[in-house]
């Protein structure tokens, strides 16, 4: 059977080639793997995992990190207080339909025909200080700070950090979708599941945060165009054809995730 | 198994050869001395039509392609062998000498046919090629650079996938018979300007009587024995050899000037985002090939 049986484009990445564009990816915008305050992006020994990345990375001044404000802690404004944390996302493993680079946990085992399985683990870290630090705070009397509430800048406390992981699973599916006027596959996220979490309402709402920013991830800097995936093939952009996704029938999955690939199928008319 | 796989139908691979072509076109003049005659040209063409086939071999073929001589203009010179007319009396003088008389004069020199065949066509009745996948690194690129150097200079590393020709056959130039009387009529004005302007009309009527055909006339200087399209189609297929330029440009043009297919190396995946350099990734082992339903490009993400 031929690729271009049923359409006139064909494209698909293998399970394989996708993993290796992962390690690119996290070695050329390390970044958008990392996430940390200010203090603890600027000290390599503060960090959960050193990072690898490309010489052009720092060449071209690009982050190793994400610096995001320090985590504010809660009923404390005179005057503010904010912790410093690490976060950071590591060992990505994808999996094509049929599941057989690793395991599932049982609840999203077995993987559904057309999905994909993503792990990772999220390593991170809250700075602990110690009491020494905390008494160090001078208090603020409540009149000045409710005078000019705005002019007392936040106290950022260095700590301890002791880094944890946790694993990730995710499923999820390939949808085509219009983003930025550009037709894209697009990853959507069907399930998460994290390994050893208790209570179950804590895993709950971890889940759901990581749902959340996968999914978003995904959709704001994920997604790929079309004519990316086949790799600028010249059809695209030439005037005299117009080339349109593939319809059911005859390709019942467009995209299609089967024998550890994902598949793009492109219907081509001649104006 | 590869990590990338791209393929075209046929009727893909199609479109993307009508690219190819019609971005081809090619230009040349050239002159020469052949003894009895000189002769010049020049021609410039482009490709249309044609046909494509893919075979399980790996073989592409590509049939009937029209050359399309947008210009096409050759010039013959010659020394026309001269001859006299000598001067005689037309109305003598009873007592002496002569009242009108015919002055004599020699004609004869260089002769030049300016002919001009634009516009002609002929075919390239077969190219046998195979995909050939080349790797391509700019000249210009400093080894010193990354890729993402040379792809901020504009000199990126590339993939490129080029048509390349086992052969290229092109059917002789189909010289049309009405070129016979092109010539001759370019002959006649040629022969007509060598006339002194005072000449008469009923002597140039005798002169041309005297001349008799004027492609007898050809034929005897330029040595050919058959229609002058014949002549005219060896003199720029096989003493000109046209037709040998025109399948080298081809093959030449197809394997190497304009690729079928290109990519940057590394390939861009995400786009460069504020001050975050694009993502690329290096594709490797790159093959191309066809079959009868399709074209096929595997790669490996390196």
């Amino acid at each position: 059977m031929a690729f271009t049986d049923h359409c006139d484009l064909y494209a698909a990445v293998h399970e394989e080639g996708a993993n290796r564009l992962i390690q690119h990816l996290m070695l050329q915008r390390p970044s958008m793997f990392n996430y940390a305050t200010a203090d603890v992006a600027a000290n390599k020994e503060l960090w959960c995992e050193q990072v690898k990345f490309t010489d052009d990375v720092p060449k071209y001044g690009n982050p190793i990190f994400t610096v995001l404000p320090p985590l504010p802690v809660i009923g404390v404004d005179s005057p503010p207080v904010g912790l410093s944390y690490c976060v950071q996302l590591q060992k990505f493993e994808l999996d094509f339909h049929p599941n057989n680079i690793f395991g599932l946990p049982p609840e999203l085992d077995p993987l559904k025909e057309q999905h994909f399985a993503l792990h990772f683990l999220v390593c991170g870290a809250l700075a602990c200080p110690d009491d020494r630090v905390l008494e160090q705070i001078p208090v603020l009397p409540p009149e000045t700070n409710k005078e000019r509430p705005e002019k007392v800048p936040p106290v950022h406390v260095p700590g301890k950090l002791q880094c944890f992981c946790l694993r990730v699973f995710v499923v999820g599916h390939f949808e085509r979708a219009f983003i930025l006027s550009k037709e894209t596959l697009l990853g959507k996220v069907d399930g998460v599941e994290i390994v050893d979490i208790k209570p179950g309402e804590l895993e709950n709402s971890i889940e759901c945060y990581i749902r959340t920013a996968v999914t978003m991830t995904l959709r704001q800097k994920l997604a790929i165009p079309l004519a990316t995936f086949f790799v600028s093939f010249p059809l695209f952009g030439m005037g005299t054809v117009i080339l349109t996704p593939t319809t059911n029938p005859p390709i019942p999955n467009n995209p299609a995730i089967e024998e550890d690939q994902l598949k793009a199928f492109i219907t081509m008319t001649v104006i | 198994m590869n990590h990338v796989t791209i393929a075209a139908s046929e009727k893909a691979f199609e479109q993307l050869f009508k690219a190819v072509r019609d971005n081809f076109t090619v230009a040349k003049s050239d002159s020469a001395n052949f003894g009895p005659f000189s002769a010049s040209y020049a021609i410039q063409l482009h490709l249309a039509g044609g046909s494509i086939q893919l075979n399980n071999d790996g073989t592409i073929e590509i049939k009937t392609v029209d050359v399309v001589f947008d210009v096409l203009k050759v010039q013959i010179c010659f020394d026309l062998p001269g001859f006299c007319i000598p001067s005689f009396c037309i109305i003598p003088d009873p007592w002496n000498g002569c009242l009108v008389g015919f002055p004599g004069f020699c004609i004869g020199g260089p002769v030049c046919l300016p002919l001009d065949l634009s516009g002609l066509v002929s075919e390239i009745n077969d190219i046998k090629a195979r995909l050939n996948p080349k790797y391509f690194v700019d000249p210009g690129r400093l080894p010193t650079w990354s890729d993402l150097d040379a792809e901020f200079a504009g000199k990126p590393n590339q993939w490129q996938i080029y048509i390349d020709p086992d052969w290229v056959s092109v059917d002789p130039i189909d010289i049309p018979a009405s070129v016979g009387n092109m010539v001759e009529n370019a002959l006649r004005n040629a022969i007509n300007n060598l006339f002194p302007g005072w000449l008469p009309g009923w002597a140039k009527d005798l002169i041309w009587a005297f001349l008799g055909p004027l492609l007898g006339v050809l034929k005897g200087v330029l040595g050919f024995l058959d229609s002058f399209e014949d002549f005219l189609q060896d003199l720029l297929g096989n003493q000109f050899d046209i037709l040998g330029f025109i399948e080298t440009a081809v093959a030449d043009y197809l394997a190497s000037k304009y690729p079928i297919y290109q990519f940057e190396d590394p390939y861009p995946i995400l786009p460069q985002d504020g001050l975050l350099i694009p993502v690329k990734i290096p594709l490797r082992n790159l093959t191309a090939t066809v079959n009868t339903n399709e074209m096929i490009v595997l790669a490996d993400v390196g």
